[in-house]
């Protein structure tokens, strides 16, 4: 099933301009309906402080947080320009961009979100640590973008790190449709010395094949680097502009739990990645 | 995605002959490949009450589990042949049922199980088996009650819809039964607009999700009077479903076993084929 209906996450910042452009790529691509969405701080204030901040203060409050939504809105229009305005949809949500973006996710198939930066750029309305708790809590693929770097054209040269998982199986069944359409795919295990892996991932790359998409095995060894720094190399190396993992963590109360490879990934990726959880 | 792999637990049991002939009709419709699968369970030795076991009869008992497997898995073979899919093969895994169905679920589209039997129940196929597979396989898992038959699966849908992300990916993951169906209806039972995840319409963005994958559906709102897995499989009765999609344990599996629970009524009570996502 292709993608029809893909949610990108707008803010004011320099980056998100990149991002709806890749969106509306795929968007074009899939033929799919584009949805943007923007986390405005809450106009609100609790009940008690109304009175001494005063009415002109909660007007002009209010106020910027409509302008700001609208400068917002006027940037997704214009990049997402091209899609048949019946096909484009803009809303604004409230709160914290977790737990207000999560909800509207469940109504579409992808999620392209933009990398985390460090320090924040101004105008990023998100958090560093908004990708990894989207990916743990909305149930969908996502779509990292990097902060730095032009995307220009839509995935053509796939790198799939693959591991005996629930959650590998999951983001390589939710990226068929961009897989289904790459010149390329390459799937890589990547051994850890201490447990020799059993299985040489024959199954999934006869899973794939019976989608139509024809895979190169590789295998890597650990040795003395981490998992990341493995897969990037290999990317590197195969020059791939889409990497396609799962996610692995969990979300305990407030506090998530991510497994080190995600992290890292998240940290230093230079290519978009499909994450699933 | 359509399911081009599909992995059907051959269990032996007298009900494996119905559930494999929903997996090939699957199969078939859906032109993929059918792996059988047959557990041998050799980790698991019966407790026998301190009773100093030879080393002869565990020998017997273990070539007696494979022998089993064998068997379950030739009947899978059989009843294939019979029904000209060609594209089968049979695997046998040594560990119990539950893990194997998970580890072998890495590399499918979509899992058939065989609701549990309270009275065949065994140590081979636990009470539990369709619980655990599906809250660990991370795969789309169709569940075939323990009686009865069906010549049809998935011409007449219902779909139980909560906005939860369960809902959520199991509404996803139907997609190629939902697209493929005569009739497709969700259902939102006691739901309360702009609430846990609802819109203003509950039920009204799902259905737009589907109808931009061309599935079209009808949306009912009603009140379960507390029992929301009783007030579904009435409703499923009434209407002639022939196939019930859900999310399955939304809940903490902890509120699940002390309050009960939608996915817990549905696995003890199921009259039609589930299909679950967690």
């Amino acid at each position: 099933m292709d993608y029809k209906s893909i949610l990108v996450q707008v803010d004011q910042s320099e980056r998100a301009r990149v991002r709806v452009d890749y969106a509306r790529m795929l968007a074009d691509r899939f033929d799919a309906h584009l949805s943007g969405i923007y986390t405005a701080p809450s106009p609100g204030v609790p009940g008690y402080m109304r009175s001494e901040l005063g009415d002109a203060f909660l007007a002009y409050r209010a106020k910027t947080v409509q302008t700001e939504a609208d400068q917002v809105e006027a940037l997704f229009i214009q990049h997402a320009q091209g899609l048949r305005p019946s096909r484009i949809e803009f809303q604004v949500v409230y709160g914290d961009p977790v737990s207000a973006i999560a909800p509207h996710c469940r109504y579409s198939d992808l999620i392209v979100i933009g990398q985390s930066e460090s320090p924040p750029q101004l105008g990023n309305s998100v958090s560093a640590n908004f990708p990894e708790n989207l990916v743990i809590s909305c149930g969908r693929p996502v779509l990292v973008v990097p902060y730095a770097g032009k995307f220009e054209q839509p995935p053509s040269n796939a790198l799939i790190a693959w591991k005996n998982s629930r959650e590998s199986i999951r983001a390589v069944s939710d990226a068929l449709p961009l897989l289904q359409r790459c010149q390329r795919v390459s799937l890589l295990c990547v051994d850890d010395d201490r447990e020799q892996a059993q299985d040489p991932a024959t199954d999934v790359a006869l899973f794939l094949a019976r989608h139509g998409v024809t895979v190169e095995l590789m295998r890597d060894r650990l040795g003395s680097l981490d998992v990341a720094t493995v897969l990037l190399n290999r990317a590197f190396e195969l020059q791939s502009d889409l990497l396609v993992m799962g996610c692995y963590g969990h979300a305990r109360l407030r506090e998530l739990v991510l497994g080190g490879a995600s992290r890292s990934i998240l940290a230093m990726m230079t290519m978009p990645v499909l994450m699933s959880h | 995605m359509i399911p081009k792999t599909m992995l059907v637990h051959v269990d032996g049991s007298a009900r494996a002959q119905e559930r494999i002939r929903l997996a090939i009709d699957l199969a078939t419709k859906f032109g993929g490949h059918l792996i059988g699968l047959a557990t041998v369970g050799t980790l698991f030795v019966p407790y026998t009450g301190g009773v100093d076991l030879g080393g002869s009869y565990v020998v017997e008992m273990l070539a007696e589990m494979e022998k089993q497997a064998k068997r379950a898995t030739a009947m899978f073979e059989a009843q294939a042949l019979a029904a000209g899919l060609e594209s089968i093969e049979s695997r046998i895994a040594d560990h119990e049922a539950a893990s194997a169905l998970c580890t072998h679920a890495r590399y499918v589209d979509l899992l058939i199980i065989g609701q549990s039997d309270k009275g065949a129940a065994g140590p081979a196929t636990p009470a539990d088996l369709p619980q655990w597979v599906v809250l660990n396989a991370g795969r789309p898992v169709l569940i075939v009650p323990h009686s009865g038959t069906f010549t049809t699966v998935g011409q007449n849908v219902l779909v139980l819809w909560n906005a939860s992300r369960e809902s959520a990916s199991a509404a996803r993951d139907a997609l190629p039964f939902l697209i493929k169906a005569k009739q497709v209806r969700i259902a939102v039972f006691d739901a309360r607009s702009n609430t846990e995840g609802h819109g203003d319409e509950p039920g009204s963005d799902v259905a737009l999700y589907l109808a931009r994958h061309g599935v079209k559906v009808t949306v009912t709102r009603e009140s379960s009077g507390g029992d929301v897995g009783s007030a579904a499989l009435s409703r499923a009765a009434d209407l002639d479903i022939d196939l019930i999609v859900m999310g399955g344990y939304g809940h903490s599996r902890l509120r699940e076993w002390i309050m009960g629970g939608v996915s817990k009524t549905m696995l003890e009570h199921m009259t039609v084929p589930v299909l679950m996502s967690h």
